[in-house]
């Protein structure tokens, strides 16, 4: 049966401080039905997809859903997991799938200012930035019209290579790289201008 | 004589090293003009501001709560490896079973629901003021112990003068040899999931004795437990 309580934790920036092979075994277990492994593994990586979610929504309760969609469509498909590929970043492949289509799914959205509350539960482990700097990136993040947001956070925050984005977002490389620009410097205007 | 100074996305291209070949010039012209420097060292320092952005936040409780509602609504579980050659000849026996085990789901579900709902509200009722909190103490501001509490899963409670929980309680004591052990179980979970939301939203009320959606908020949490129990020993009498 289906309930299982997760133990509490801080949250991470990453899940490096597991082993790998710690990780691969959990998602073993839960590709065998195993809700325990599954919930370990929630609480290892849902850190990680909801502040993806957070600021792909700009929203704190459109990102929870996004987290949830996210993490059943883990469950369903956890079978077809390979496990040569990293556990973690076929999670937030499809985290950002479930926001993109979200998106598309409501175009009638509007960009909200991110909610502040939420950012008290943030770990700030490994990093001497301050709290308020922090704050007012976020913010400003919310401000954004929602492409534009997404193309930012997906390469500038999260990495993302501009053909991987090229493909989820049907923009060209070139556009995306325009977008990121303009993106910035709205980005530092606002940062400049709150601080 | 005029400067012509790169264009601006030149000097972003040029920050991130994608201007290739073409960097040489770029650079040239920006470690003589303090114009450029500067714009290179503010973009920098904006790189250096989201590369710090914290990559992990931590998800209120209710998402969990949500996920296990919903994959126990529908959403199929990865077949069991292991089990599938045991489980290959599904008896008939077996099939009751799990028929009894699924109208066992219904109630436990909706309370689920309840749940994650119920927290949700509570939440939404906390936010202005653990944002008035934030902003007043700043980067220290810690959220306070009911709300931290109302996030965090796991709070043990008693009922044990709670007359009503008794009486499910001892209803499923009395079916243990016929109900499976994990059904059990989730009853105990989700009523002490149920309870857990009625008691955090007293507290919360208690410290916010003003907040008329607290004040809903307790009264519904109460109804919804009782009902959630009201509807397990109608279940178990039907059993």
């Amino acid at each position: 049966m289906y309930s299982h309580r997760l133990p509490v934790v801080a949250a991470s920036d990453d899940t490096s401080g597991r082993k790998a092979d710690d990780i691969d075994a959990l998602v073993r277990r839960a590709g065998a039905g195993d809700h325990g492994a599954f919930a370990s593994l929630y609480q290892l990586l849902s850190p990680r997809v909801y502040a993806l979610s957070l600021r792909l929504c700009g929203d704190t309760h459109d990102a929870a859903e996004v987290t949830q969609d996210a993490f059943v469509r883990v469950w369903q498909r956890l079978a077809t997991f390979r496990h040569e590929s990293d556990f973690g970043t076929w999670v937030h492949r499809i985290a950002v799938n479930a926001a993109l289509e979200r998106f598309r799914s409501d175009r009638r959205r509007q960009a909200h200012v991110t909610s502040a509350p939420m950012l008290e539960l943030v770990s700030f482990a490994g990093s001497g930035e301050r709290l308020d700097q922090r704050l007012d990136l976020e913010q400003a993040l919310g401000r954004l019209p929602q492409l534009a947001r997404t193309v930012f956070v997906l390469r500038e925050i999260e990495g993302y290579p501009y053909a991987e984005i090229s493909a989820l977002l049907n923009m060209t490389e070139v556009a995306l790289r325009a977008q990121v620009y303009r993106t910035r410097k709205s980005l530092m205007q606002m940062l400049e201008h709150t601080s | 004589m005029t400067i012509h100074h790169p264009a601006e996305h030149t000097l972003h291209q040029l920050v991130d090293g994608d201007l290739g070949g073409d960097s040489a010039a770029t650079e040239a012209h920006v470690s003589r003009c303090p114009q450029c420097a500067a714009e290179v060292q503010r973009i920098e320092r904006f790189r250096r501001t989201v590369a710090a952005a914290s990559r992990a936040m931590v998800p209120p409780p209710t998402v969990w709560t949500a996920v296990q509602s919903r994959i126990a609504m529908g959403a199929p579980a990865p077949p069991p490896s292991s089990a599938k050659s045991e489980g290959a000849a599904t008896t008939t026996g077996a099939r009751r079973r799990r028929s009894a085990r699924q109208a066992w789901w219904r109630p436990l579900i909706a309370a689920s629901v309840v749940v994650a709902v119920g927290a949700g509200v509570l939440y939404v009722a906390n936010q202005d003021r653990r944002s008035a909190a934030t902003n007043a103490a700043g980067s220290s501001a810690v959220p306070n112990a009911v709300v931290r509490d109302a996030m965090l899963p796991g709070i043990a409670l008693t009922d044990a003068d709670d007359a009503i929980v008794e009486r499910l309680r001892t209803a499923i004591a009395r079916e243990r040899n016929v109900m499976p052990a994990d059904v059990a179980a989730e009853v105990e979970a989700q009523l002490g999931a149920l309870t857990t939301a009625m008691v955090v939203t007293q507290a919360a009320l208690a410290g916010d004795p003003n907040n008329v959606q607290l004040e809903a908020m307790v009264d519904r949490t109460r109804r919804q437990r009782e009902e959630y129990v009201n509807s397990m020993l109608a279940l178990l009498a039907d059993y």
